[in-house]
């Protein structure tokens, strides 16, 4: 009785026992509640957004297939250049990005680019998004057009006008105009990893980067290590202790690559996210004038932790993206590739594969929205449940496409490879998804408290 | 089955294994970011052949796959594997390499077979593990429906384009290739060029081994065997030796990366303390350590007793259960370095992406769990 193509395993839409034609015979009123339009997941995702924001995904996806795709592969296999090289493909993607409004879009219209209606809505949920459908098609790339945004958002959280108008936007209007001025977000030290990303670890260490007083500013020794986009950064919100005190003197310093004495001493050999160098800088008395310090001298430590509040959204954007990525790429694995004579999708245990990594992605993407939709106010504890969870689950997705994929998924031209070393990352930077789950805590320590006291 | 090899023999023979991985191997090993060029790893091959842990065509040739009726024999070999693959994967998984054409041309009894020196003996289908047919075959139970045309093109695929992938290091000259000829699975020898050979670029892991990706031919001479049932045996006892192989590099790796993570654990201090002592680590590597013991009591079950063919539905069920966990526990332990895990001169980003790479050679988890039930089914 089937008419139309159908799976093997299915009806054809056009059969009588399925739903299609039968709701259409149901009465004129009752049809439009049930008969939902034939529709890919990612349109009905995107009818839900406010308007602004679904002009904003559809804005990023088309950046992302025209610039990123056809750089994804080759730059992931490109040899590893020295510090401060740059691929030439990855220097036109950057001019490029600047001239599309993609290196400026934090800020909205006209410190930046951003649409002021996208404004309306939380910052976190616009870059969300664009990490969502960057990552999609290349998490490297991502990487290196983002981490630019997080050495922004230091000083906007400093509320420091005077900063924005001297460092952010001039180096918006150098990148709008096609000169990218890239920033950096410098926390991580040798000697310490998470420290910086967790106030207990942090309040029993000695810091290693540290700024002495000296006439007319401050003077910077230290290290910092695997800094995305370190190496071309032209300038950097780093971190650093006040001579003799502790982590909580942390200030904000917004250092530039020309000040003498400022070295990127290597970029790493990274599992994946090769696009973006992880960069490690070195400080060998840096002197920043006091007009570089960032809000005012001990509040870095409150506005690293608000980045990262912030920040971690985004992550979890990262996760639902490089997971929606493997899943596109495995159904079309699936649907092109035939044994005896069939194509894969046809195959009952296929089709359960590609329907778990739907749901899990449509999951993950559900609870990072829900949780970003209402985030005027970054918290803690939400945006550390959506970054490592979205991360995890992303992680088992592209385990799953490359399960399906085979043997087939080994080979760096099926992408899934590279997706899944670049997925890697996400259970690792802007704090471990161990001390993630420690910040849901953290932040939950005063309900917790009153139960052990009640009790 | 008489017991030619003892336990105190079984020790011995690991110890010499440890001595030439500790000793040879690991001193050609410049660093995990590093894989060795093609030379040293010749070199280290030929080394390997003459301290005899990989044997050669000779017929008193010793090492690996050579004696699988003894009830030792398949432990020793596996064991051998793990304890390479604890310096080096991909040098271990290239030693398995090589000894298989030796250990099949012997059991086809066709010593003609290794005419060329350098052959593969390439045991992936196109895509799965020819879903339900592959067990139906191998149990000897009635072929249903589409299963010979499944066979025939799981290991010929038909499909315009479609090539077998094959993870050894280029340049082997020729291909002992398993065929479906509607009656069992036998065996041909395909000079390299019939196969019109592609590089199939980087892969995931094993990153000393090439990726090669081979067209169908027929062209090539058969090897046999004529019998169906002699032919259903080998084949089975080819994949049960191939799985052993997996699961055994797959320990090896693990046990490296555990290490390093056991050590990394001692050393660093974080909030104020060595971070082994923060539970979070803890469990991290309680999960290595969990994984590592579970995989090595299932390869110790897989390589129980002599070589059978017809135990591979318990070979299939632990190697299912096997790379899941490996695979965790590789995960966990980079865990363990944070930031610096993800980097390639640490070593554990590596072990992670063997460990993946081997979960998806010759059958993933979920495939080989398809292949039990069916196995268990028809028995």
């Amino acid at each position: 009785m089937n008419q139309q193509p159908h799976l093997d395993g299915y009806l054809s839409p056009d059969h009588p026992l399925s739903p299609r034609g039968l709701f259409a015979d149901l009465p004129a009123a009752i049809r439009p509640m049930v008969t939902p339009k034939v529709t890919t997941v990612w349109e009905q995702d995107t009818a839900t957004l406010p308007s602004a924001l679904a002009r904003a995904r559809k804005r990023y996806r088309s950046f992302a297939e025209q610039e990123l795709r056809r750089r994804a592969l080759p730059i992931d296999s490109a040899p590893h250049l020295e510090p401060g090289e740059l691929h030439p493909s990855l220097a036109d993607l950057l001019k490029s990005a600047g001239r599309e409004g993609m290196l400026t879009d934090l800020l909205p219209r006209p410190l930046g680019s951003a649409s002021l209606g996208g404004y309306r809505h939380p910052l976190v949920w616009t870059q969300a998004l664009r990490a969502e459908e960057l990552s999609r098609v290349c998490a490297g790339q991502m990487l290196l057009l983002s981490a630019h945004s997080l050495g922004v958002i230091p000083i906007v959280f400093a509320g420091d006008l005077a900063a924005m108008r001297r460092f952010v936007l001039p180096a918006y209007r150098q990148s709008l105009a096609g000169d990218p001025h890239i920033f950096a977000f410098a926390i991580t030290e040798p000697s310490a990893g998470s420290d910086a990303e967790e106030g207990h670890g942090a309040s029993g260490r000695r810091p290693g980067t540290v700024a002495k007083r000296v006439n007319g500013g401050w003077s910077l020794q230290g290290r910092k290590v695997f800094i995305s986009g370190g190496d071309i950064a032209k300038s950097i919100t780093v971190f650093a202790a006040l001579e003799n005190e502790g982590i909580e003197s942390w200030t904000c310093f917004l250092v530039t690559s020309d000040m003498p004495g400022f070295e990127v001493v290597r970029t790493e050999l990274k599992m994946g996210m090769r696009a973006s160098a992880a960069a490690e800088i070195a400080f060998h008395d840096v002197f920043v004038p006091d007009d570089h310090v960032i809000g005012q001298p001990r509040q870095g430590w409150a506005i690293n932790r608000a980045t990262l509040n912030a920040s971690r959204y985004a992550v979890a954007g990262m996760g639902v993206g490089l997971a929606q990525g493997a899943t596109e790429a495995a159904i079309d694995f699936a649907c092109r590739t035939e044994l005896a004579g069939k194509a894969l999708v046809n195959f009952q245990e296929v089709q359960l594969q590609i329907a778990d990594m739907m749901t899990e992605t449509s999951a993950i993407r559900g609870m990072l929205w829900q949780a970003a939709r209402k985030a005027y106010v970054a918290r803690q504890d939400r945006s550390s449940m959506c970054k490592f969870h979205c991360t995890d689950r992303a992680v088992h997705v592209v385990e799953m496409a490359l399960e399906l994929m085979g043997n087939h998924g080994t080979l760096h031209d099926s992408g899934v490879e590279k997706i899944y070393r670049d997925a890697r990352l996400t259970q690792i930077f802007e704090g471990t998804n161990q001390i993630n789950r420690l910040a849901v805590i953290e932040d939950q320590q005063e309900q917790l408290l009153a139960r052990i006291e009640r009790n | 089955m008489e017991t030619l090899l003892s336990k105190e023999d079984l020790r011995t023979a690991l110890s010499e294994v440890r001595r030439f991985a500790r000793g040879v191997v690991s001193a050609r090993i410049e660093g995990p970011e590093h894989p060795l060029p093609r030379p040293t790893l010749e070199r280290l091959l030929s080394e390997a052949t003459e301290a005899g842990f990989v044997p050669d065509a000779t017929e008193e040739a010793t090492g690996l796959w050579v004696d699988l009726d003894d009830p030792m024999g398949p432990t020793l070999s596996a064991r051998t594997i793990e304890t390479l693959a604890a310096v080096n994967p991909g040098i271990a998984w290239t030693c398995h390499v090589r000894a298989m054409p030796v250990w099949l041309a012997r059991r086809l009894n066709k010593p003609e077979a290794l005419e060329e020196k350098e052959s593969v003996v390439p045991l992936q289908g196109y895509h799965g593990l020819g879903r339900v047919a592959l067990p139906r075959y191998l149990a000897g139970a009635q072929l249903e429906g589409d299963d010979r045309a499944m066979l025939r093109d799981w290991l010929s695929p038909a499909q315009p384009g479609a090539r077998r992938v094959v993870h050894a290091p280029a340049g082997f000259k020729a291909v002992l290739s398993p065929y479906f000829d509607g009656e069992a699975v036998r065996w041909i020898r395909q000079p390299i060029d019939a196969l019109d050979p592609l590089p199939a670029g980087p892969t995931l892991g094993l990153d000393e081994v090439d990726a090669v990706a081979l067209a169908s031919s027929d062209a090539g001479t058969p090897l046999g065997p004529d019998d169906p049932e002699e032919a259903r045996k080998i084949f089975a006892e080819a994949l049960v030796i191939q799985s052993l192989a997996l699961v055994a590099v797959g320990i090896g790796c693990l046990r490296h990366a555990h290490d390093l993570a056991r050590e990394q654990a001692r050393s660093r201090v974080q909030g104020g303390q060595r971070i082994e002592h923060h539970p979070a680590v803890q469990s991290l590597i309680g999960s290595a350590d969990t994984a590592l013991l579970a995989t090595d009591a299932l390869l110790g079950r897989m390589a129980e007793g002599p070589l059978r063919g017809n135990r591979i539905g318990d070979v299939f069920a632990a190697r299912a259960e096997a790379h899941p966990l490996l695979c965790r526990g590789a995960t966990d332990a980079l865990q363990v370095f944070g930031g610096s895990g993800y980097m390639q001169d640490v070593g554990m980003e590596k072990a992670l992406r063997d460990s993946q790479q081997l979960r998806l050679m010759g059958g993933t988890p979920g495939e080989l769990e398809r292949f039990v039930s069916e196995w268990d089914r028809v028995r």
